[in-house]
């Protein structure tokens, strides 16, 4: 019983982190009906630039530990977020609904974004001091407390973020550009401006995830892509541009990994997700919770 | 005699509502038959049942007297039987020519009489001047015809027209419909058109199936339907 | 095709051949089969996108051709020539099983069911059969079959990449594009998409399970890692920095990036920012490729997948 509450608890908090580097994702997918091959590398800038500010640069290292993480939390996510609408503005404005170009332009910038990454920190993994030192016992499995913390902070973050988009105008705005470009026009929302902070706010949540998550592992160049594949198979399964589909297919492979790896190995684990992912697509594209396009 | 075309309680659910609600009916051969209703009637998915393009909930479909229920398709054009669509829906990477040669590709004709078939659809369909066109450079009315000419080649005997005249403007609906009544004369081929112009829907069928809110409200010729009651209340006092 | 024209690739194909027989520098040669060997998979890659797909498990194909041709002279003792053919039918198999069930969607969800089944695909060299596939070490010491190996890719190739392209010129190349330009069309007057998506893909992974077998055997080693998406979206940016709309384009591609590739091989990861870069700028500047720009500035005239130009049109 306790293995079980063990792995039920190891799922929770990898799928927390799914679910917030995911949600970026959909939202990018629903909205601008691009997918986003560099997102991985934008969840690697906020992990990169936390090890900057914490551990390389120290910059905030008279201050609480607690308060600094903030600090660097907030000035990652700045930096990322005017990154991210640069990028939209030169780059992906001009592929909006041409989904192979799209992709194609995402996958050069994800390239040349890994290769920035290489040549500044290298290929060894650093580590970053964590913040909630220690681990707890919960319910008969334990846990470190940086990954309650993470959980929580996910969890906040979800809810911070479904409050968005259903209760704010920019949130409906983008709703209503995904079930119907040319209708939300027609109403008077600014598609391309909608569009680029859309943008902005997909590759944030990405850095968010990465700024919640370094501290509890190892940051290097290649994190953002093993990422990026567990996101896409969440929003199929979940159903591309869904939410609620997101979270529940977030914490889906949440299990699925950890009852995997435990009971078979990690390659039965992964080509099990992917096999999911194909059944997926062939019965129901739409995902779990996704809306039918025909 | 039998009819070529058999609609049977032809029935399709989306979600909980009846989009299309047991709707019988039959297309007798050479003539032109038109589907006719208000907006949301049903008649654009009857004519995705009919054609392959939607699946049934219930019902069949019968033709020639063979059951093509939920055939898809590129069965039903090897039997003969071709729609075009509302939109326009063309090979935008071809000219003109070349598209209506698409029509022609799967048949065992040679290449000299496929080559005389297109010519003549397009003389036919008044596009020879334009054949050598990327098919986006046409005016709304040509790529219009364009669909026609599509279908056309695939030499059918039933041909489903979807919307024709939409976005025509006087001129081009007159010539769109002396066309097509030609094509019953001259081509013998029977056709189903769904059409909101009433004038021309009048002119050109010899039965009209009057559809509303799923269901079939009225079937007859122009006379009949004109002055049915129903049919009037349906439209709001309309044609 | 004009006379003038067709004299110009004889020419070329003379050359190439020569290549393949007179190349004696080991690095030389290794580069010119890679060159053959990359030329087939973008061109076919590009034949799958003339009905509108894009396939991320094509280097799959290649890997299916590349292991199979290894483990069967290897462990089976199977001669070449015939590893060679069965590679090609092996990964066609494969493949019509795979676009059977894979083009019951298309387009975007088409491509990440592809990257889905490359990711499998890759588990499975990885982790089945290991004593014959090698596991994650993948298989060494594969020799090279014959004297003359690279004058036998390049006719290989050479004959490859013309049946290519009388492919395209052919009826089946024009029932692509139109399935590509609307499927519903192209459904309503009797093609079959299914049906010819399904062999587009199965003739494109033939061709490139063959292939897979020549490179397992200049190669003389090969890995799992070698046969990932990865490599078919490097062949992707081949097909669309070269230019998409034109035969000739994905070889462009190839030549080109490959060659930088080499040049840049000694700066390390410079290598890849420099694709990335690459296929950033030719998608803002460049969206028709090089030949599609190089044919626009009218510095060549090249046949192009889209519309006739006037003069073949005459009746």
């Amino acid at each position: 019983m306790d293995t079980f509450v063990q792995l039920i608890v190891n799922a929770l908090q990898s799928g927390a982190i799914y679910v917030i580097f995911s949600l970026g994702l959909t939202l990018l997918f629903g909205v601008m009906k691009i997918v986003n091959f560099a997102h991985g590398e934008f969840y690697t800038a906020g992990a990169f630039l936390t090890y900057l500010f914490i551990d390389k640069w120290g910059l905030f290292s008279s201050i609480n530990i607690y308060v600094a993480y903030f600090l660097a939390f907030v000035f990652a996510i700045l930096i990322v977020g005017i990154v991210g609408y640069l990028v939209e503005m030169t780059i992906f404005s001009r592929f909006h609904g041409d989904m192979v170009s799209g992709l194609i332009v995402a996958i050069g910038l994800s390239m040349v974004m890994q290769t920035i990454y290489l040549l500044m920190f290298t290929a060894n993994p650093k580590n970053i001091t964590s913040i909630f030192k220690g681990t707890s016992h919960l319910f008969g499995g334990s846990i470190s407390n940086e990954r309650i913390a993470i959980f929580i902070l996910a969890l906040l973050f979800t809810v911070g973020m479904t409050l968005i988009i259903k209760k704010t105008k920019f949130g409906k705005a983008m709703r209503a550009i995904s079930q119907d470009k040319e209708a939300a026009e027609l109403q008077g929302i600014d598609y391309k401006s909608i569009t680029r902070w859309g943008f902005v706010v997909g590759i944030v949540l990405a850095a968010s995830a990465g700024v919640l998550v370094s501290p509890a592992s190892v940051v290097d160049p290649y994190i953002g892509e093993a990422y990026l594949m567990k996101a896409f198979i969440i929003i199929i399964l979940g159903g591309m541009g869904s939410i609620p589909g997101c979270i529940l297919a977030g914490f889906l492979l949440g299990i699925i990994e950890s009852f995997g790896i435990f009971y078979f190995d990690i390659a039965f684990a992964t080509a099990l997700s992917f096999i999911l992912v194909m059944l997926m697509l062939l019965i129901r594209p739409q995902g779990l919770m996704g809306h039918v396009s025909r | 005699m039998k009819p070529i075309l058999e609609a049977k309680d032809v029935t399709r659910y989306f979600g909980g509502v009846a989009a299309v609600n047991n709707v019988s009916f039959q297309v007798r051969e050479g003539e032109i038959l038109g589907l006719i209703g208000p907006n949301g009637a049903g008649k654009s998915t009857t004519f995705n049942l009919i054609s392959g393009f939607y699946q049934l909930s219930s019902g069949a479909v019968y033709f020639d007297g063979e059951n093509i229920t939920n055939k898809p398709p590129e069965y039903l054009n090897k039997k003969s039987l071709v729609r075009t669509f509302q939109h326009n829906v063309l090979f935008n990477e071809m000219t003109v020519y070349e598209n209506v040669f698409m029509g022609t590709v799967l048949n065992k004709m040679k290449q000299k009489e496929k080559e005389e078939l297109v010519l003549e659809l397009l003389t036919f369909l008044n596009l020879l001047h334009v054949k050598d066109e990327v098919t986006k450079n046409l005016p709304h009315g040509l790529q219009r015809m364009l669909g026609i000419g599509v279908a056309l080649a695939t030499q059918p005997k039933l041909l489903l027209l979807d919307e024709p005249l939409t976005g025509m403007n006087m001129v081009e609906i007159n010539e769109a419909v002396s066309i097509l009544n030609k094509l019953r004369t001259e081509k013998n081929i029977t056709i189903v058109i769904v059409e909101h112009n009433m004038k021309a829907v009048m002119e050109l069928c010899d039965r009209i199936v009057v559809l509303s809110y799923g269901k079939k409200l009225a079937e007859g010729t122009p006379e009949e339907v004109r002055n049915n009651e129903e049919v009037i209340r349906a439209y709001l006092g309309g044609s | 095709m004009s006379q003038g024209n067709n004299i110009r690739w004889l020419i070329v194909s003379v050359i190439v051949i020569a290549f393949g027989f007179m190349l004696n520098d080991p690095y030389l040669a290794h580069l010119f089969a890679l060159l053959c060997v990359y030329s087939i998979l973008a061109v076919s890659f590009r034949f799958i996108m003339l009905c509108g797909e894009i396939n991320l498990a094509h280097a799959s194909f290649f890997g299916i051709g590349a292991y199979t041709s290894a483990a069967l002279t290897i462990h089976f003792n199977v001669p070449f020539i015939v590893a060679f053919f069965v590679s090609g039918i092996i990964a066609a198999i494969v493949s019509i099983l795979f676009g059977a069930i894979a083009f019951r969607v298309k387009g975007h969800f088409f491509l990440l069911l592809s990257f889905a089944f490359a990711e499998v695909i890759r588990l499975f060299f990885q982790n089945a059969w290991t004593d014959v596939l090698g596991g994650v070490t993948g298989i060494a010491g594969i020799t090279s079959p014959m004297g003359e190996f690279y004058g036998f890719i390049a006719i290989v190739t050479l004959l490859i990449l013309y049946t290519m392209y009388f492919l395209e010129k052919s009826k089946l190349g024009k029932i692509l594009i139109a399935i590509r330009n609307s499927e519903d069309l192209s459904r309503s007057i009797g093609i079959s998409s299914m049906k010819y998506k399904v062999l587009s893909l199965v003739v494109a992974s033939l061709l490139v399970g063959m292939s897979g077998s020549m490179f397992a055997h200049f190669n003389f080693v090969i890995s799992p890692e070698d046969f990932t998406f990865h490599l078919s979206i490097i062949i992707l940016s081949f097909v669309i920095i070269g230019g998409r709309d034109h035969f000739i384009g994905p070889v462009i591609g190839v030549v080109l990036l490959v060659l930088v590739a080499e040049y840049l091989r000694g700066f390390g990861s410079y290598e890849i920012l420099a694709y990335g870069l690459a296929i950033i700028l030719a998608m803002l500047f460049m969206p028709k490729g090089i030949a599609g720009t190089l044919q626009s500035l009218r510095l060549i005239k090249l046949k192009s997948s889209k519309s006739k130009s006037r003069e073949e049109a005459k009746v």
